[in-house]
């Protein structure tokens, strides 16, 4: 490839200073080079064949003294590769099947393979199209001409035939490759615009001793995230439904199903002063740990997280927790674990069950692709307060809370 | 696993989370290799506390990392033990 590249800049600067026989003559000598650097590498064959095609070419032009030769090829080169490739698809054998499938890193499904297949007939109209190409320049025009095609112009040829099929053929990838850049691009470019901005309005708070400054971080951050779910493009609406037993002056643990890691962002627009779990330990790295902090990504885990989640509701903030544990594939409600109850208990503080849909619909879990689809809604639906009853244990206040959640749920989709 | 703390913290560990009895010994990791994580780790405390009628204090939190560890603690502080 580096000797394709250099061909014609070095074969026309020497032409250009020093006449065709020099030209030929140290294009020869270039190659020589070049096939005597493959054989001390042990390169395959098939590298020795482009330099070796060079120095006939670069012999031939010092022994008649005319560039013609020389000129001829990037035609050769074009009309070899077209008739491999003509060759190769009638043998079955298909030359880009092999590429496609080193940068996807995966097998190809049975689609691909087809929609490959059928490519090649678009690429050997394409090849053919820029033999001709070379052709047309190769007799009729001047060195000038020739030069800026087979340096340049048919990288662009080629770069605008990929164009088209993607453009055409590759729709679906397309619109993937949009789609996740709008969804993972507002949310990184949003977080990077606002990030200083925040933290300043955060540290004039902290200066002035008020007394829960990452209120107002959260607070900030989750009009970010409003602006944020506005600007998706999929999401129609996004409707919220609030108990009218939720109290302003009480806090709660608020306990909700989780489909996708939007629903952190999601709920995040919506609760302040809020508190919650991670499992993720990259979380609490020294370099993430502050605005972790400010996020109300609790520190710590197991016992530790515990207690820190119990000072804070001690000191009236609210919590989190999603008590399914990991996002749900299927959209169901999975079992509960009981460790939001049991802090419900310790803590004597009321638990609101939280439904969240739609956001499966965005970004499933085990995807990083977000949907295609468009207009969908989002809900949020807030559940009144709960509390165990005296007799009840906490395996049946759990159940209890799941059962509600499911049967709200269902009532929704009936 | 000998002790009756050390058998009943296991029974505990199987009830609440479906382990396997012959996977839990006193060496045995409770995030690592049980695979509990902080929901977790808040039903077994509690489990725990209700069971020995004690509280696990903020401090005994780093030093808790096996089964073995959370028998040594119930042995030295609760009072039923």
């Amino acid at each position: 490839m580096i000797f394709f590249a250099l061909y014609v800049p070095l074969s026309v600067l020497t032409y250009v200073y020093f006449g065709s026989r020099v030209a030929g003559g140290i294009l020869v000598l270039i190659s020589v080079l070049f096939i005597f650097y493959n054989f001390l590498k042990k390169s395959e064959l098939k590298e020795f064949l482009s330099p070796l095609l060079a120095a006939l070419l670069g012999l031939t032009a010092f022994i008649i003294g005319d560039f013609e030769p020389i000129k001829a090829y990037p035609l050769i080169v074009s009309i070899l590769f077209l008739t491999f490739f003509i060759y190769s698809v009638t043998q079955k054998k298909y030359p880009l099947m092999h590429i496609i499938q080193k940068i996807k890193k995966r097998a190809l499904t049975t689609q691909e393979e087809r929609d490959i297949k059928l490519s090649h007939l678009y690429w050997i109209v394409v090849l053919s199209i820029n033999s001709l190409i070379h052709i047309i320049l190769f007799m009729n025009y001047s060195i000038k001409i020739w030069a800026i095609y087979s340096f340049l112009g048919w990288y662009l040829y080629i770069g605008l035939a990929i164009t088209v099929q993607i453009l055409f053929v590759h729709r679906k990838e397309l619109r993937q490759w949009t789609s996740n850049v709008i969804g993972y691009g507002l949310f990184g470019g949003l977080i990077t615009v606002m990030f200083f901005p925040t933290m300043l309005i955060y540290f004039l708070f902290v200066l002035f001793r008020y007394k829960k400054p990452h209120v107002i971080f959260q607070y900030i951050v989750s009009k970010i995230f409003r602006f944020y779910f506005l600007l998706i493009p999929n999401i129609e609406k996004i409707d919220l439904k609030k108990d009218p037993e939720i109290s302003d002056t009480q806090n709660y643990i608020y306990i909700s199903t989780h489909q996708s890691w939007l629903d952190y962002p999601l709920l995040g627009s919506y609760l302040i002063d809020i508190y919650h779990l991670t499992n993720k330990k990259e979380a609490l790295s020294w370099y993430l740990k502050p605005i972790a902090k400010l996020l109300g990504i609790v520190d710590g885990f197991g016992f530790n997280a515990l207690h820190e989640l119990l000072k804070k509701l001690d000191q009236k903030s609210n919590v989190l927790i999603f008590p399914e544990g990991s996002r749900s594939i299927d959209g169901e409600i999975q079992s509960f674990k009981n460790g939001a109850f049991s802090l419900s208990l310790k803590s004597d503080t009321p638990i609101v069950p939280i439904i969240i849909e739609g956001t499966k619909k965005l970004v499933k879990k085990g995807s990083y692709n977000w949907s295609l689809e468009k207009s969908i809604t989002i809900r949020i639906i807030m559940l009144a307060p709960q509390k165990k009853m005296p007799n009840e244990s906490l395996n049946a206040f759990a159940q209890r809370i799941r059962t509600l959640m499911i049967v709200s749920q269902k009532n929704r989709n009936d | 696993m000998q002790s009756d703390i050390a058998k009943r913290v296991q029974e505990i560990i199987v009830e609440h989370f479906e382990k396997d009895l012959a996977d839990i010994t006193l060496d045995t990791l409770l995030e690592e290799d049980l695979e509990l994580d902080s929901l977790d780790m808040f039903d077994l405390i509690c489990a725990l506390e209700a069971e020995y009628n004690f509280i696990f204090e903020r401090e005994m939190g780093n030093s808790i990392k096996s089964v073995g560890d959370v028998v040594d603690k119930i042995k030295a502080h609760a009072p039923k033990a």
